[in-house]
Parts: C-alpha cells; sequence; structure tokens
C-alpha cells in the first residue's frame, strides 16, 4: 500500500488445532469438504497473475515453530521479508515448515542470524508470545484467515482486492480523523 | 491556518508554507495494520 505509511504487524493464528510434528496428508485433512466446482483452479490462477507459482502440498503441517520464527524475526527487524519468505517456501516450494532446519534457512536467506534463530526455537523461547496471539484471536472472535485489522478498529476478512484495501485504509483514516476533531472541538 | 514564512533563522534563508507541510505529510497517511494468519 504505498500511498499510506503502514506499520505492519502479524500475528499467529492456529487454523488446525493438534496437527502432528510431521503433518497429515492434506486429503486427510480436507476429508468430508468439498470446494466448489473450479474454486481451486481459480485460487491457483489467481495467485499466477500476482507472480506466485503457488502449488498445493501433499502435507498440511504444523505451524507452530513457524509462528515463534516469526517473533525472532520481529525483533530482528525482518518482519516482512520472513513472513513472505515463510509462505513462499511452504506455498511454492512445498518445504516443510514445521521443520527447525528449513526455518532456520529461510531465516538465513532474509538475513537474520540462523544460530540465534534455532536457539530460539528449541528453547521455545517465544512460544508464550505466540500462545497469547493464538488466544487473542479466539476471544476475539476470528474465524477466518487471513484476518487484516485496520488500526484496531476494523476487520477485512480473507484475501481482497488491492481496492477494497485502499477503501477500508481510506475510511478507517478519516474515521481517525472525525474522531479525533471532535475530541479537539 | 496557511501561512507563509520567509526570511533568515541565523543559519540560512528560509521559506516555509504550513498549509504545503500539512498537505505532504498527507500524501502518506499513517496506518497500522495487523494481519492475523497461518501459513498452511
Amino acid at each position: 500500500m504505498e500511498e499510506f505509511e503502514v506499520e505492519f504487524d502479524a500475528w499467529a493464528y492456529d487454523l488446525r488445532p493438534g496437527i502432528p510434528p510431521e503433518g497429515i496428508p492434506r486429503e486427510q485433512a480436507s476429508a468430508g469438504r468439498s470446494y466448489p466446482p473450479g474454486y481451486v483452479d481459480n485460487l491457483l490462477q489467481t495467485a499466477r497473475d500476482s507472480g506466485i507459482d503457488m502449488k498445493r502440498p501433499a502435507l498440511i503441517l504444523n505451524t507452530r515453530k513457524a509462528h515463534e520464527a516469526t517473533e525472532f524475526a520481529k525483533d530482528c527487524g525482518e518482519l516482512l521479508p520472513f513472513h513472505r519468505a515463510v509462505f513462499s517456501a511452504y506455498w511454492e516450494r512445498e518445504e516443510n515448515i514445521g521443520d527447525i532446519d528449513i526455518l532456520c534457512r529461510v531465516g538465513e536467506e532474509c538475513g537474520i542470524d540462523a544460530g540465534g534463530l534455532r536457539e530460539a526455537l528449541v528453547d521455545g523461547r517465544y512460544a508464550s508470545r505466540v500462545d497469547e496471539q493464538i488466544a487473542w484471536a479466539r476471544a476475539a472472535g476470528i474465524t477466518g484467515v487471513p484476518t487484516f485489522i485496520f488500526d484496531e478498529r476494523f476487520a477485512l476478512v480473507g484475501a481482497q482486492e488491492y481496492e477494497v484495501f485502499r477503501d477500508v485504509a481510506t475510511r478507517v483514516i478519516r474515521s481517525g480523523e472525525q474522531e479525533a476533531s471532535r475530541q479537539e472541538g | 491556518m496557511e501561512s507563509w514564512v520567509v526570511g533568515y533563522d541565523g543559519d540560512g534563508d528560509v521559506e516555509r508554507h504550513s498549509g504545503a507541510v500539512e498537505e505532504a505529510s498527507r500524501d502518506k497517511r499513517q496506518l497500522r495494520i495487523r494481519e492475523v494468519s497461518d501459513y498452511i
């Protein structure tokens, strides 16, 4: 969003609680669910149109360590590149982002100290922070991801067109300005 | 209120237009966005 000065943050969500460390086959995870005809093809095409070579990884993984690594990246000032790189590792290269070795390599590629990251992940240094984020999302009633929270006042759910983001951002900023001027007056 | 300041501030000539400063800061409006997501 180049026309806005965005302070970006990423918080963890546990989309599929209880996934074992080795992951589970996608078919098993999707048992009993079905998408409308053409939904997946459309999704993959939309990704391609955006320059993302999206696959459908065979395994659904436990993302706990990936979220902890994200917190480490945040503290290193490398949140955005690392966040993107983890999505890319899983969805474009089908890598096991539940694996500490993979996360350290991805981190290193983003300029993060791999040794420090490994130590933090083995120690579980960021576990409580991730727990708090997941608990917050549950308490806030968030049931779909991604959910984008604008200035703690508005939630936008799902991957939306840029124009939708711009519209919401503009409205949130305008309503903040109106509120500020009411308080001043 | 829009105003112009033209003069010398001790270090050099200055020319400020307060309205212009406000417009410039408005070009990039600040916003906090928190993405709540999972990687799978």
